[in-house]
């Protein structure tokens, strides 16, 4: 087995409710929203992880968190078989650079007043890599790379000048201008066009290729995993329900919660007959998770077990691992 | 008798002094019972459609040229009190994003009476509510959240209220823009199997306006592709799935995700959508087109039939080919 670049062994990342006045006057206990709540994960060197998960699962606090974007309330995460929890000072830098994130909105993600040329070259001004001129030299070729020919035409442009997708390009670009080993990549879809969602995915991988990337990306859409990932886990409230292989999740998928999310995309084709398991109900509250199985009350294979165990991931199929009591049976 | 029926409808927005085009002699019409599908990108038009349809264009807006019958009666050429009287009886419209479509000071039930009031002003606040206790069973929704405000429900929740009030008029025709677009998948499902449930028991008409051909696959009947705010292929739902004529179409089948095929490769379609404050000569889709030639720079092509009940807009099936 190949090694694996990051670790997340039982993190849990619990962000605390702010009180109201009168809750804390009574002395109500402090609540926390379990956004994370005891995920273990392994992303080999060179994969596509796609992580997917609806709205409130816990998908984009994982991502952050293994970033180190913020520190998690308990478990660990490694990176390169160190904890980066621990990681200070220069050590700390040379993480930040290997390790870069693509945002979901490229609207939002540039500076509306910053040429985008600059954008590209701030991650290389802000670790001092190269004088002026070597910057702007390596910022025109990293356009080049993903897209912008020639990119001397683009560089001073801003980024009201350029179209959405253009805009994306140019959040990768200055992701991986730093040469990063590491990219998360938060729906860098979703605020795209469907025509133009295939280029910038494609573009991803090409330059995964190139430049010997790992990818996690997080998404809603179950459709990018199919197209692209190693490795698909499906995240639901702040944990890991399934997650294996992308030939074992596609074709032998185990967790009612993955089988009801394939059967509720929707399917370009008016003739598929569909036997639809269409679940009730939506996605309890992080602050009060259901006991047992966290999915139990929408579950339609629910018995008495799942309400008071909570199920542990385990292996059921060749490097494919569920975490429900159905299997123990 | 068609139910609606739009002929030649041009909009047109004033931005910064310029026109932009926004919706380009588009014509359709549509039969009691029927659903169509409006499938298109962002910025296609399809959005300034659905509100041109109830008259209900933002202040730069303006309808240019055509003509809309709702029932026989010109929607273009009523005035202000006849066009209340229109909107929310015969034809309802549900939005996008349910969040910011509610108010969060009023109770679900005060919306309910005050949407149910408006039109009705002789109907009791009692009776309002009785009409919005039926509905929410309809919905699937206990009769107790009725008390509530919105911030106390899900997203899937506000959606269903969304719905539930479009329907307080007892509509003829229900326009939905991109009803599922801001909800995740499985609420999404919840709530497309909901809207087919209400098209059945209501005899209700849909014009569903979405980016999602999986979602029209589902539930229309026929589809209108739109592109650069035109028109370009209008067919029956299985006729566009499985004999799609104009090129964006057969490439916007190839570069939709499937989960259901075994195909892995994806495909798309280079460039990116016309700019409609700019006049462009010839097609709209030319620019992006595999199958371009000589005259599709120069006229642009007429929607029209080429088989009994597909209507395509492309100089290929002209008979004039390269």
């Amino acid at each position: 087995m190949t090694e694996a670049l990051l670790q997340l062994e039982d993190v849990k990342k619990h962000f605390p409710v702010k009180r109201s006045f009168i809750e804390g006057l009574v002395g109500s206990k402090a609540k926390y929203v379990r956004a994370v709540d005891g995920v273990s994960l392994r992303i080999q060197e060179g994969e596509v992880f796609v992580l997917v998960g609806e709205s409130g699962s816990g998908k984009t606090t994982l991502g952050k968190l293994s970033l180190r974007v913020f520190l998690p309330t308990s478990g660990e995460i490694s990176f390169e078989g160190r904890s980066i929890s621990s990681l200070r000072g220069q050590k700390l830098k040379e993480f930040r650079r290997s390790a870069q994130m693509v945002y979901q909105d490229p609207s939002a993600a540039l500076n509306p007043r910053v040429r985008i040329g600059d954008a590209v070259r701030e991650p290389l001004r802000f670790h001092k890599m190269g004088n002026k001129t070597e910057q702007k030299e390596r910022a025109l070729s990293m356009m080049k790379r993903v897209g912008f020919d020639p990119p001397e035409e683009f560089y001073s442009r801003f980024p009201h000048e350029l179209s959405g997708g253009q805009r994306q390009r140019i959040v990768i670009a200055r992701a991986l201008i730093l040469g990063p080993k590491f990219v998360v990549a938060d729906e860098p879809v979703a605020m795209l066009d469907v025509s133009i969602r295939a280029q910038i995915l494609k573009l991803l991988l090409d330059l995964k290729k190139e430049m010997n990337l790992t990818l996690l990306i997080i998404t809603h859409d179950i459709a990018i995993a199919k197209y692209f990932a190693d490795h698909v886990a499906i995240m639901y409230l702040g944990q890991i329900a399934e997650y294996g292989t992308r030939k074992e999740i596609f074709k032998n998928s185990m967790h009612p919660y993955t089988k009801a999310l394939f059967s509720s995309v929707p399917i370009p084709d008016p003739e598929l007959s569909k036997n639809r398991m269409v679940i009730q109900g939506e996605v309890p509250s992080a602050i009060n998770p259901p006991s047992g199985c966290r999915f139990n009350p929408r579950c339609p294979f629910v018995f008495d077990r799942c309400k008071v165990e909570e199920p542990k991931l385990v292996e059921r199929g060749p490097e494919h691992f569920v975490s429900c009591h159905l299997y123990d049976k | 008798m068609a139910l609606i029926e739009v002929t030649e409808l041009s909009v047109s927005y004033s931005v910064f002094k310029r026109e932009l085009k926004a919706v380009q002699g588009v014509s359709f019409d549509l039969k009691e019972q029927e659903t169509l599908g409006i499938v298109g990108e962002s910025g296609c038009g399809k959005s300034t459609l659905g509100l041109a349809l109830l008259n209900l264009m933002p202040p730069q807006g303006k309808v240019t040229h055509g003509r809309i019958l709702l029932d026989g009666e010109d929607i273009l050429s009523l005035g202000k009190e006849q066009l209340r009287q229109i909107r929310g009886k015969k034809i309802a419209m549900i939005f996008q994003d349910p969040m910011t479509s509610l108010n969060p000071v009023k109770t679900i039930g005060n919306h309910f009476v005050e949407a149910i009031k408006a039109h009705n002003p002789d109907v009791s606040k009692a009776d309002a509510l009785e009409k919005a206790r039926k509905i929410l069973g309809q919905l699937g929704m206990s009769p107790e959240r009725l008390t509530d405000y919105p911030h106390q429900l899900s997203g899937g929740m506000k959606q269903r209220i969304m719905i539930g009030l479009s329907l307080a008029l007892d509509p003829k025709l229900l326009i939905a823009d991109e009803p599922t677009t801001a909800l995740d998948v499985i609420i999404e499902a919840q709530i497309l199997e909901l809207l087919r449930q209400l098209k059945q028991s209501l005899k209700l008409s849909m014009i569903l306006i979405t980016h999602n051909l999986g979602i029209v696959a589902e539930v229309a009947d026929k589809i209108a592709i739109m592109y650069g705010g035109e028109i370009f292929e209008l067919a029956d739902t299985k006729t566009i799935f499985r004999k799609p004529l104009f090129p964006y179409t057969q490439l916007l089948l190839k570069l939709v995700p499937n989960i259901a095929s075994e195909s892995t490769s994806l495909e798309w379609i280079p460039g990116s959508p016309p700019d409609l404050s700019i006049p462009l000569m010839g097609c709209k889709f030319a620019e992006r087109c595999p199958y371009v030639f000589g005259k599709c720079r120069t006229d642009a092509p007429k929607l029209r039939e080429v088989e009994p009940g597909h209507k395509v807009a492309c100089h290929l099936y002209d008979g004039g080919k390269p």
